[in-house]
């Protein structure tokens, strides 16, 4: 039966090889001298093992950083574990694998696409967000390298409004939305394409990179980690985890005295103050913005669906594949005279044009439905975002915002409180 | 103050609730892989050459400058030719190795005379900026023994690969990493 | 100690850590001066490597096709031996400056950051409440703010999406969905008929057959007094391949036994607007001799699109209408030992590449090709039987479907252009076939000297030489000039002179003409039907225009003065005609 295969096989290969007539031109010549041929030589692959490392030193560095924030209460830690990390996961990994770009991976391989998302991959994903259940962003803390690379940068931290915080926040969203979308397509992982930082840390990138990477950490010397508050996919993703942490960063290691000292001390805007008793009519008000922002968030979700569907095909145009199509359909109606690289190619290959508009409808089919889903999502973040707004909560003491707090431990030292831990500290040790 | 302790175990429940839901979707993800996981480990980006046009995007989009993409020489494959049409100008002025006669913007294909009328054409890598001028020679008109391939060493394995964005002939993909090149065994011409 | 003692070192300690402050500044300050440098002089580096790298030598490029128009100035060698070395040599030094530069920058920047924030902290205040805190109203105001916020935020998404929504969503047509779902098939429309009818895209004109749509076109000109002549150039490569015409362009090949080349002229102005080399340098060993057909005598085809061009080297490429170079190939040097001479025709994006070579019919050489005319891909390949032959094939409709006719060296074949499968074939030739088949009148007329004049009815299939054989006729026939044919009668022409027009209904004679009478006249061109006249011209290059009727009649003559042996173009009442030297565009003035 092997046999027999292996017959078939061997047949198909010639009938093939004489059909696109395989021969070589100019046969290879017999040397007389006994010329021994050299052999093409190819650089081995880079171990495979390595990834398992990285693995490895991403669950050390969470539980380090856990320790750190949580245990150890240590500002100097936290801040060594990120040079670690942008040392590591930065400038010796050159910022590959990292969570943030794994995004893509996951839902390019979700969206069906034929790819196989590997182990590494998987695990980077799934455990900063893991810890995130338990111990907040402790991986924004000390072991992005993306993170690292704009904290260590700060230098005059400017506060800004925190209605501006709350309202560019919502982009960060967005683009979430906007690269898993893309990437569960099949068309592109824009989240790696449009890395800032990675530039930096391959020590080669074209200007362009450059110059958006030089942007945000030029303006991360002021609006601490810009990237992270305001455009960082995964940082969306660990704010609505960590809201559900087990364990919150809390300034004070035991009760707040309400001694305000804090309240300048987070670079990222990220404390709540105490809030003030509220008289009881303004209650009754706020009921009513948030049961008509709940009826509203269906509405919102629809009507952004709605627009998201209608730009489905611009979105869509960015799709090498659709604009093949587009450019071979242009070519094939003397739209245009000459032919690209692209079009050349793509006749090469042997695929009719009917098969490559079947491939574009495809594409363009599964963009709508993309892009509906996408608009349904930024509707859904605004209109969340809106009632987690209007919800109000009482706090007594100054607490730290789970979802923007990136836990760098930055606050811990403006509480006096802690100031008198760490003497009792020192007295236990000494 | 029942009442406050009331709301804190309530949004306590809700962060558990939340916490496990959470939980077993992060689980689901890692499930999902498992279930999805075809025979095969690492994988590297890779040209297949016999996708490959030969335009010069390799030599400039690549993140890394130079490009990790260089030109190889199946030798089995190499007619040894003394006009190599990879090596020489269209209209070169002679068959030497004189820079005006070079299709090689850097001087990276070696020439070496053989015996007879052969003549060896070897690649220096470290020169070689994967501009596929000599390949396209070579593949038009020769025997189509050099080819480009990535090499495996300097390739930074990007997610997103920048090469593999701008290849107009999508002839750039992710192969298993235990056979991480496609090297040339014949022509194919059409 | 006493409480002062320890006061007083508590601030001389204090002092001791803010005096480090001014060197930790000062060092961030040197740093930022050294990491600016650095950026400075990489930027620099970086940008003159962007307008000069190895890739991007125009100067050198230059420079060689100088050489090869001066391949002995060792001048232009010396100048590009210089200028390699100095670019290559930049282009190393820019990439190890860029790979140190890298590691200084950031070096420099660990420096800057570890320096400044030693001073921020040093000089750093104690923590302090914000001041801009008035805690009565700021709660509220805070969270309505912020609402606000957030909706703004929305609108601008909402209004992003909006107006990627009402951008142009397809720069075309969004490909239609059928009813039954499937996709509608985006035809690979072929250049409608009128349009080809318009221009004169191959050899002998739009059906391959030397007839041209009816026109004004002049009966007398003459290059020596300049009338009627708009426009003559000189063609820098001789050869015999025609002139082609698309619309404002007009193409043309020459050659050497070194080099090949495409000319495309300004069909008003007659300047060139582009020229290009097919193949590499050297004839690959191609070495005719004085009886051959030259080393140009392909004339190239055109779809529209790009114009193909072939040589007797068996290169064959592309380029599109601005001479850029679509693709090159090689088919390999034909075993021909006057030359390879059919010229390429094209069929709905492809081109047809008859190969017929070698001296026996069955040395398996011998094919007929598609190529994918974007690409050059080899679409389908029909082996032939047959020997060398150098006539051109046609494309002729037959019923609703069309099929590609060669001649050759036995059989005149016909052939499916979907797939290239044989259709029909009849025997019926004998000697070196050159003249081409035309088709007029339902019917495909072939002749060579020492076969005969076949009118064959091209819908039969299989051998359909007993059957589909209308006539034959076996006098005075051509040995290079084909015949043309307005559907009643055909008209023959011998290189010596001799003009025969037969009946096409019956193949009996109607008259023969010696146009070599009194002076001698000798005709290696072919001529082309245009109305009811016939332009024919001869060796001297002196146009006979006959009237295309029963009896002969000469209407007119014109003169260019120079060797004629290539079939001239005509479009739009100008006539293109090429001389041993010089194009010529021939109209009224």
């Amino acid at each position: 039966m092997r046999m027999l295969r292996w017959v078939v096989i061997m047949v198909s290969l010639l009938l093939w090889a004489g059909a696109v007539g395989a021969v070589e031109r100019f046969p290879a010549p017999d040397f007389r001298s006994g010329h021994q041929m050299p052999k093409t030589e190819v650089s081995p692959v880079v171990w495979a093992g390595r990834q398992w490392v990285d693995v490895g030193v991403l669950v050390g560095a969470l539980a380090v950083g856990a320790w750190l924030v949580f245990g150890k209460r240590s500002r100097r830690g936290v801040l060594w574990l990120m040079v670690f990390s942008l040392v590591y996961f930065g400038f010796y990994r050159k910022g590959c694998i990292c969570p943030v770009g794994a995004i893509g991976n996951v839902a390019l391989s979700a969206g069906g696409n034929g790819y196989a998302l590997p182990w590494a991959v998987a695990l980077f994903f799934v455990l900063p967000l893991l810890f995130s259940l338990f111990y907040g962003r402790v991986f924004c803390a000390g072991v992005c390298a993306l993170g690292a690379i704009q904290d260590v940068v700060l230098l005059k931290p400017i506060h800004i409004p925190a209605w501006v915080e709350q309202m560019l926040g919502v982009f960060a969203y967005a683009y979430l939305g906007l690269a898993v979308m893309y990437a569960g397509v099949g068309s592109e992982l824009i989240i790696c394409r449009y890395d800032p930082f990675v530039g930096f840390f391959r020590l080669s990138a074209p200007a362009h990179m450059l110059f958006l990477g030089a942007v945000f950490l030029v303006i991360s010397m002021y609006v601490g980690r810009t990237y992270c508050r305001f455009v960082c996919p995964y940082g969306a993703l660990l704010r609505m985890l960590s809201v559900f942490s087990k364990r919150r960063v809390s300034i004070t290691p035991k009760d707040c005295v309400d001694c305000r000292l804090c309240e300048q001390a987070c670079p990222f805007g990220a404390i709540r103050y105490p809030t003030q008793k509220e008289k009881a009519g303004r209650k009754d008000n706020g009921k009513g913005q948030l049961v008509m922002a709940i009826v509203m968030l269906p509405v919102l979700v629809g009507v952004f669906a709605g627009m998201g569907y209608m730009s489905r095909g611009l979105l869509a145009r960015r799709d090498l594949t659709i604009q093949l199509a587009e450019r071979v359909w242009q070519e094939e109606h003397g739209v245009v005279t000459d032919v690209t690289d692209v079009s050349r190619a793509f006749r090469g290959t042997g695929q009719t044009v009917d098969q490559l508009n079947q491939q574009a409808n495809g594409i363009r089919h599964r963009f709508a439905i993309g892009a509906s889903v996408f608009g349904a999502w930024v509707g859904l973040v605004v209109g969340s975002k809106l009632i987690a707004l209007i919800i109000r909560r009482q706090r007594t003491g100054y607490t730290a915002d789970p979802a923007g707090c990136v836990a760098c431990a930055r606050c811990y030292l403006s509480c006096p409180v802690e100031h008198d831990r760490l003497g009792q500290q020192e007295l236990v040790v000494a | 103050m029942a009442e406050q302790n009331a709301d804190i175990s309530r949004r306590d429940l809700l962060g558990t609730g939340v916490r496990g839901v959470s939980l077993l979707a992060l689980g689901g993800v890692l499930g999902a892989v498992a279930a999805t996981r075809q025979a095969h480990g690492k994988m590297v980006w890779q040209i297949d050459p016999y996708k490959c046009i030969y335009c010069e995007v390799c030599a400039k989009t690549c993140v890394l400058n130079p490009s990790a993409v260089k030109c190889l020489n199946v030798f089995p494959l190499c007619g040894y030719c003394k006009l190599c049409t990879g090596y020489f100008e269209a209209e070169a002025n002679e068959l030497t190795t004189a820079a005006e006669n070079q299709l090689c913007p850097t001087g990276a294909l070696k020439r070496k005379w053989v015996e007879d009328e052969y003549f060896e054409y070897v690649v220096e890598a470290g020169l070689c900026i994967g501009c596929a001028r000599c390949v396209k020679g070579c593949t038009d008109y020769g025997n189509g023994s050099l080819f480009l391939q990535i090499d495996q060493q300097l390739c930074v394995q990007c997610n997103q690969c920048s090469i593999a964005t701008n290849c107009p002939s999508q002839a750039i993909s992710r192969i298993p990493a235990k056979q991480a090149y496609i090297l040339k065994d014949k022509l194919r011409i059409g | 100690m006493t409480e002062q003692q320890v006061v007083h070192l508590e601030t001389q300690a204090e002092n001791a850590t803010r005096a480090w402050a001014r060197p930790a500044r000062l060092a961030g300050l040197v740093a930022v001066g050294f990491v600016v440098a650095v950026v400075l002089i990489m930027g620099d580096s970086y940008v003159r490597e962007r307008r000069l790298n190895p890739l991007t030598v125009g100067e050198i490029d230059g420079l060689k096709k100088e050489m090869v128009k001066q391949p002995g100035d060792e001048k232009i060698k010396e100048r590009i031996r210089r200028l390699d070395m100095e670019v290559r040599h930049r282009h190393f030094y820019r990439r190890s400056l860029a790979m140190r530069g890298g590691w200084l920058v950031l070096v420099g920047a660990a420096v800057l950051v570890v320096a400044l924030k030693t001073s921020a902290k040093l000089t750093a205040g104690p923590y302090m409440p914000d001041p801009n805190v008035s805690f009565r109203n700021t709660q509220s105001r805070m969270a309505t703010m912020a609402r606000w916020g957030v909706v703004g935020m929305g609108f601008v998404l909402a209004g992003v999406l909006i107006a990627f929504a009402s951008m142009p969503r397809f720069r075309l047509p969004e490909f239609g969905v059928t009813a039954n779902g499937e996709v509608g098939a985006v035809k690979e429309e072929a250049v409608a008929a009128e349009v080809l009818a318009r221009n004169w895209p191959a050899f002998r004109g739009p059906m391959g057959t030397g007839v041209a749509a009816a026109g004004d076109y002049p009966t007398d000109w003459d290059a020596a007094s300049g009338k009627n002549v708009i426009w003559k150039v000189k063609v820098e490569l001789g050869g015999y391949s025609s002139p082609v015409v698309w619309e404002d362009k007009v193409f043309l090949t020459g050659a050497t036994q070194e080099k090949r080349e495409v000319y495309c002229f300004d069909a008003a102005t007659g300047s060139l607007r582009w020229k290009q080399a097919v193949g590499p340098a050297g004839g690959g060993g191609l070495e005719l001799g004085e009886d051959g057909g030259g080393y140009a005598p392909n004339t190239v085809a055109t779809d529209g699109r790009r114009v193909y061009a072939m040589f007797p080297t068996g290169d064959v490429a592309a380029f599109d209408f601005g001479g850029k170079k679509v693709w090159g190939k090689s088919l390999g040097l034909p075993k021909n030992s006057y030359g390879h001479t059919t010229s390429l025709i094209t069929w709905r994006g492809r081109v047809i590449v008859q190969m017929d070579q070698g001296n026996t019919a069955k040395d398996g050489n011998s094919s007929v090709m598609a190529l994918d005319g974007a690409t050059g891909n080899v679409v389908w390949q029909t082996q032939r039987e047959m020997m060398a032959s150098w006539a051109t094939p046609i494309v002729i409709p037959v019923g609703s479907v069309q099929q590609i006719v060669c001649d050759g060296m036995p059989f005149v074949v016909g052939y499916d252009p979907e797939n290239g499968k044989e259709i029909w074939r009849v025997k019926c030739m004998e000697g070196e076939v050159t003249p081409s088949p035309i088709f007029a009148g339902g019917m495909v007329f072939v002749c060579n000297e020492r076969a005969e004049l076949v009118a064959i009815k091209p819908d039969g299939k299989g051998d359909v030489t007993a059957s589909h054989v209308a006539w034959k006729m076996e006098e005075n026939l051509p040995n290079i000039v084909s015949p043309v044919s307005n559907g009643e009668l055909v008209w023959m022409m011998m290189t010596s002179g001799m003009l025969t027009c037969v009946d096409a209904k019956d193949g009996q004679k109607v008259y023969e003409k010696d146009l070599a009478e009194k002076d001698p006249v000798e005709v290696k061109a072919s001529p082309v039907l245009v109305g009811n006249r016939i332009y024919l011209v001869d060796l001297k290059g002196v146009m006979h225009i006959l009237e295309a009727g029963r009896e002969f009649k000469e209407i007119g003559k014109g003169a260019v003065g120079e060797e004629c042996q290539a079939s001239p173009a005509f479009v739009g009442g100008k006539i293109y005609i090429r001389g041993a030297e010089h194009l010529y565009c021939i109209g009224r003035k």
